[in-house]
């Protein structure tokens, strides 16, 4: 989590020095706005991204990021160990995507788009073949269960150790385990059937940037 | 974990996480948060202009995180937000990658470049009325007209309403005077002093203080009108309103641009006859004929006169500066290729030129729209 954390959150660069996690959660308990506002500047990249990486491009992601800091806000006094407040966090982004992945589904089911996805704000992209992959990537998601698609979002996009995958995702560290064997096998399976993907798996160790194994 | 995977299904799992990390899109998220960020650390200052980028709930009191950028007091976080501010319901990005700081381009199109002294806010809490705040400093300004939206831009209590042009807005806060420098379009002020909502053409300066005195509107080689009717000679025109005065025959086409007299322009080209301006009429003159053809809706007529600017005066500033325009004509006309390749050779003729970060959002705008 420290190395998605460190990747993702923004570092605090206020002109003083930053106050610590706990210190924050127990100011924000007690109404600081300003504590809130330091959480949100602190977390709201780690949480925005844990929902990218589990849903793809969703034109609710700005909600969905600040749904989960609402969640975090109205139940902050109940937090007894303000130090795993990124851990907290992550873990409710997760349970918000999940949520998030059966709306889909139940939009899937009754017809608003076919493939239950909306259509995409336009963006310039970056590479076209990249963006087009990643369509399919995530397309490809969506037939994973998602329990084992969140493991391997975690694991292998955001680069989270196992133990913080079973923290994240509510599970003993044997129930990770086999959640993450078996989404990632699957998720070979649909992406080596994927011509849009081939070109990124054969290119596997040209893409790879030191992700988890 | 890994006892069941072969090395090659691990180089392939770190493919596809590299693959879903591209899809991450880092920037984008931190001028989100960067945004949001700010605004939580600025707080509201007045009831005007500042947008909730969000809202937190806590036992019952609504904690509202303004949109606020304060490049002063927060030097370090002001940067960040330089680099990328994302007000809700719009797209900020760094208007050129190479001078990021104070440069905001809107999923419009349009584009506000901060001094480095200014500070503004930014309140999009109304997609179509969008309204930027000069908190203080001089700020430049292209807004582009789509969708109907109305941009106003607040300079303490003037106000300034815009459709579609581009602008230099001053405020100095701590004398309470507001200048404002028209260099494109036109714009309604109001304000202290000033009767009504009073226009402001292409090539006019308005000066206004709230500590008294008439506000002055000046037209490029013109001599200062008072803005309010005390101040104005009996008969003159009311610069205020906006009038188009008789066109005199001695004015250059630039002047009558300046002050709305776009027909007298399409007028004078015509009787020489049009193709005889075309080839033979100076820069000047093709540049504002392309001009008054333009805000007048007559894209055909534009799109030959800057041509013609291009084709006979290659390697001056307005030759350079028609081919933007010419971007920006196709693109009001829905011409997105032409205009992504036009906004394209902008900037290969002129990376750090008058219109480079319009040109990059231009670019970045067409080639989206013609990808759809």
């Amino acid at each position: 989590l420290a190395q998605a954390h460190s990747r993702v959150a923004g570092a605090d660069d206020g002109a003083v020095a930053p106050r610590g996690d706990v210190e924050l959660v127990h100011a924000a308990a007690a109404g600081d706005r300003a504590a809130m506002a330091a959480i949100w500047s602190r977390y709201a990249r780690l949480v925005r991204s844990v929902l990218r990486a589990a849903l793809g491009r969703d034109g609710e992601l700005d909600d969905l990021t600040q749904d989960v800091f609402l969640r975090l806000f109205r139940t902050v006094a109940q937090i007894r160990d303000g130090a795993a407040l990124p851990a907290i966090l992550t873990r409710m982004a997760v349970r918000r995507a999940g949520m998030a992945l059966r709306s889909r589904r139940v939009r899937a089911l009754v017809t608003l788009t076919p493939s239950a996805q909306l259509p995409e704000v336009a963006v310039v992209p970056p590479d076209l073949d990249v963006r087009r992959a990643l369509a399919v990537l995530y397309r490809l998601l969506d037939r994973v269960k998602p329990r084992q698609r969140m493991a391997f979002v975690l694991r292998d996009i955001l680069g989270m150790d196992l133990a913080e995958v079973a923290a994240a995702l509510e599970l003993s560290d044997t129930a990770a385990r086999r959640a993450l064997t078996e989404g990632r096998k699957r998720v070979l399976r649909l992406a080596r059937h994927e011509p849009h993907l081939g070109p990124f798996l054969a290119a596997g160790s040209r893409h790879s940037d030191g992700g988890a194994t | 974990m890994t006892s069941e995977l072969s090395e090659h299904d691990l180089a392939d799992l770190r493919a596809l996480g590299a693959l879903g990390r591209a899809g991450l899109d880092d920037k984008r998220d931190a001028a989100w948060v960067a945004a949001t960020e700010l605004a939580a650390g600025a707080g509201r200052r007045d009831g005007r202009g500042l947008a909730l980028a969000t809202a937190f709930t806590l036992a019952g009191a609504a904690a509202a995180l303004a949109l606020f950028v304060n490049r002063p007091a927060a030097p370090e976080r002001t940067r960040a937000a330089a680099v990328a501010a994302a007000p809700l319901g719009y797209t900020v990005e760094p208007a050129t990658p190479e001078a990021p700081q104070g440069n905001y381009l809107f999923a419009d199109g349009t584009t506000v470049a901060a001094g480095a002294d200014a500070a503004i806010a930014v309140d999009a809490a109304a997609a179509a009325r969008p309204r930027v705040r000069i908190v203080r400093g001089r700020v430049r300004v292209r807004v582009v007209h789509r969708d109907g939206r109305q941009w106003t831009f607040h300079a303490g209590p003037y106000d300034v309403r815009v459709t579609g042009t581009a602008f230099d807005l001053t405020w100095d806060a701590a004398a309470g005077r507001v200048a404002l420098h028209m260099r494109e379009g036109v714009v309604e002020v109001r304000g202290p002093g000033l009767d009504g909502a009073t226009p402001v053409r292409a090539g006019q300066d308005l000066a206004a203080s709230i500590a008294g005195g008439a506000p002055v509107l000046t037209t490029a080689g013109a001599a200062p009108t008072g803005a309010s009717p005390e101040e104005r000679p009996p008969g003159s025109d009311h610069a205020g309103r906006g009038h188009e005065t008789a066109p005199g025959r001695g004015e250059s086409w630039r002047g009558l641009v300046g002050r709305g007299a776009f027909a007298a322009v399409l007028g004078q080209a015509r009787e020489r006859p049009l193709s005889a301006c075309l080839s033979r009429c100076s820069s000047d003159e093709l540049r504002a004929l392309g001009d008054a053809a333009r805000y007048s809706r007559r894209p055909a007529l534009a799109v030959r006169a800057l041509e013609a600017l291009r084709r006979r005066f290659p390697d001056t500033a307005d030759g350079t500066a028609a081919i933007f325009l010419l971007g920006r004509t196709a693109e009001a006309q829905g011409r997105f290729r032409d205009a992504a390749a036009w906004y394209a050779r902008y900037l290969e003729d002129a990376p750090t030129g008058e219109f480079s970060v319009e040109a990059a959002a231009g670019r970045a705008r067409a080639a989206a729209e013609a990808a759809r």
